[in-house]
């Protein structure tokens, strides 16, 4: 029985590769975490940090060496929550020789659908995904764009309570980055889950709730967005046009000041909010241009560098 | 609750009867206790499906979808045509061959036209079924598939039946070729034969071309499951290897039966070590040569319909035990 809210839970999962007759290689190593339902969870790493194997774990298509999980309530492999979960790999691969309604066609069966329903749940998902004009190309024909897009659609189709999707940005150009992007956003937004695996931290910044970075076959660190960002930050005030003499004004308040970067742009860090505002009154008093006064907000990127180089470290 | 946990006891109960009266009738085929053999095979093949469906509860929609898909995967498949045209172009050569007498011409035809057909759909049968899981496994579509709810045992069997129904589907269009190529020439024949006052019965003829193109399909069906299982745990590359090595070594089945039961007391010609491995090949090796009655037909041997049946029947259980242990070591595949 798996706890009520809790989409998926690991305990221990392990996944140890054998490489040769005596060799081994740990894919990932005693993860211990649990996804709440309705959450957007991402998990990220660098190439080869255990990502995909985690996913191919949770599938049921990788079998762990000890540990266990549960995926909506139930043991992995379980054809009972397959029903009720999509997937979306990283590179999709399909059939070539066929289209995109005869690939949905093809999988939605596999979930049970036919007849009306089904032919109505396929032209509202190439709808959902932009290929409704381009249906009829034969998937051998499609760019690793279109590819992905029918991806989406594919894992769709059974209208999931979890979505896993491995690297599902990577390939697409900016417009269809935002209308994946979208397309999650509106997933969760039915009170739906989504697991996402991606090394692209950009993109996966503005989307997930919720964050777990592994590396090496380790989880490392994991928590709300909020909570990796914002942890031991101040405040900070982004300003252009700052003088010398502003410089030796504000230098009381911002001991360290930083040179500015080539647009001319200088990022003053204060302790509090009050100084920060202190800080901006007297740049705005003396000319400069004050672009952003909030919350030292760290990027994704930056946790995420921090804990990878901590690693190396050790 | 009560009334699943009812229900699925009566299932458990009634799969367990069919299960036990199946096993009945493979002993009663295999002891030819009721001279019912063909009748008993088919009945313990039909039991033992339906305990097998009971116990088992398979998404039957699953299956035939991945069996239709892999069938018209597998028919654009360039290799495939390649070897049909080969086929053809051997049918057709078939009946080309001058001979001394109207009959041997015929025999000609008859061999060249049907050992074509044969020889053609054991290449494909086996590359084909050789390569469609290994296949599906390099293009990693099976990871999606297999992350919808299909289990794996029924993904396996959709391919076999798809691998199946495409060597049926090629067998077929050879098949067809060679009739046409058979109508045009064998009539030329009869009339050759009667003007030196020689009778050929072509009706005779037709009936046992049918019957060997019905082996034939059984044959590729236990051809095509050797690939097939083989291929759950090796390469593509040995698979086909494999089954070749299998197929040539099932022509030889009576010979392995003459030395595993050779026994004359003056002749100590065969080490008993050989007799022992002759006897495990004998016993475990599917027996093809069975399923290739060129001779018979030639040689105007009678072609029963209850030999077709019982060496098809032979072939679907083969075919079912290999195919149960491919579902077995795919379900330990990793991807």
């Amino acid at each position: 029985m798996g706890a009520i809210g809790i989409a998926i839970r690991t305990e221990g999962l392990t996944k140890v590769y054998r490489i040769g007759v005596r060799g081994t290689h740990v894919g990932i190593g005693n993860l211990t975490m649990e996804v709440p339902e309705g959450e957007i969870f991402g998990l990220v790493g660098p190439n080869g940090a255990g990502k995909t194997t985690t996913l191919k774990l949770l599938l049921g298509l990788l079998f762990p060496t000890s540990g266990s999980a549960e995926v909506l309530g139930m043991p992995l492999g379980s054809s009972a929550y397959k029903a009720r979960i999509g997937y979306v790999p990283d590179g999709p691969y399909f059939y070539d020789h066929l289209n995109a309604p005869e690939l949905l066609r093809f999988y939605g069966t596999l979930f049970g659908l036919r007849g009306q329903v089904l032919e109505e749940r396929i032209a509202q998902l190439l709808e959902l995904v932009g290929m409704a004009d381009r249906a009829h190309f034969r998937v051998q024909e499609y760019s690793k764009g279109m590819r992905q897009r029918v991806a989406v659609a594919q894992a769709l189709l059974n209208d999931p309570d979890l979505i896993f999707l491995d690297e599902p940005t990577a390939g697409l150009d900016p417009m269809g980055a935002i209308q994946m992007r979208n397309i999650i956003l509106n997933v969760r937004s039915r009170g739906k889950t989504v697991f996402l695996c991606s090394h692209l931290l950009k993109d996966m910044e503005p989307m997930c709730d919720r964050v777990a970075i592994v590396n090496q076959g380790e989880l490392k660190l994991t928590g709300t967005i909020g909570e990796l960002l914002q942890a031991g930050a101040g405040y900070r005030v982004r300003a252009s046009g700052v003088s010398p003499a502003l410089r030796a004004k504000i230098g009381s308040a911002v001991p360290a000041i930083p040179d500015a970067d080539e647009n001319g742009v200088v990022v003053l860090k204060t302790p509090d909010q009050k100084q920060a505002v202190e800080v901006a009154g007297v740049l705005v008093g003396g000319g400069a241009q004050v672009l952003e006064v909030g919350p030292d907000r760290r990027t994704l990127e930056e946790v995420f560098i921090d804990v990878v180089e901590g690693q190396a470290g050790d | 609750m009560g009334n699943d946990g009812g229900a699925s006891l009566l299932v458990r109960v009634i799969g367990i009867i069919a299960a036990l009266l199946g096993l009945g009738c493979v002993v009663a085929a295999y002891m030819d206790m009721f001279s019912q053999r063909l009748l008993f095979a088919v009945l313990a093949l039909a039991l033992l499906g339906v305990a097998a469906v009971l116990f088992t509860r398979p998404n039957l929609r699953a299956i035939y979808r991945v069996a239709t898909a892999t069938f018209f995967e597998a028919r654009r498949r360039r290799f495939l045509n390649v070897v049909m045209i080969f086929a053809v172009i051997l049918i057709g050569l078939s009946s080309f061959f001058a001979s001394l007498s109207p009959s041997a011409e015929l025999n000609m035809m008859l061999d060249v036209g049907l050992g074509s057909i044969r020889l053609c759909g054991m290449l494909i049968a086996v590359f084909l079924g050789s390569r469609l899981i290994a296949d599906e496994i390099d293009r990693k579509t099976v990871d999606v598939i297999l992350a919808k709810p299909v289990r794996r045992s029924e993904f396996v069997i959709g391919k076999f039946l798809g691998a199946w129904i495409t060597v049926i589907a090629f067998l077929l269009i050879m098949g067809a070729a060679f009739l046409i190529v058979y109508e045009l020439k064998a009539p030329l024949l009869v009339r050759k034969a009667q003007a030196v006052g020689v009778q050929l019965s072509l009706a005779e003829t037709r009936g046992n071309v049918l019957k060997a193109t019905i082996l034939i399909m059984f044959e590729m069906m236990v051809l095509s499951s050797v690939a097939i299982t083989v291929s759950t745990v090796a390469s593509w590359i040995f698979s086909a290897v494999a089954s070749l090595t299998v197929y040539f070594a099932g022509q030889l089945a009576s010979y392995f039966h003459h030395m595993a039961t050779f026994n004359d007391p003056h002749v100590q010609l065969i080490n008993p070590t050989i007799k022992f491995f002759s006897w495990i090949m004998y016993r475990i090796i599917p027996h093809f040569e069975n399923f290739d009655i060129r001779e018979k037909i030639m040689t105007h041997d009678p072609v029963y319909w209850e030999f077709i049946g019982l060496t098809a029947m032979h072939g679907v259980l083969y075919s079912l035990v290999l195919v149960a242990l491919a579902c077995v070591f795919f379900s330990y595949r990793e991807f």
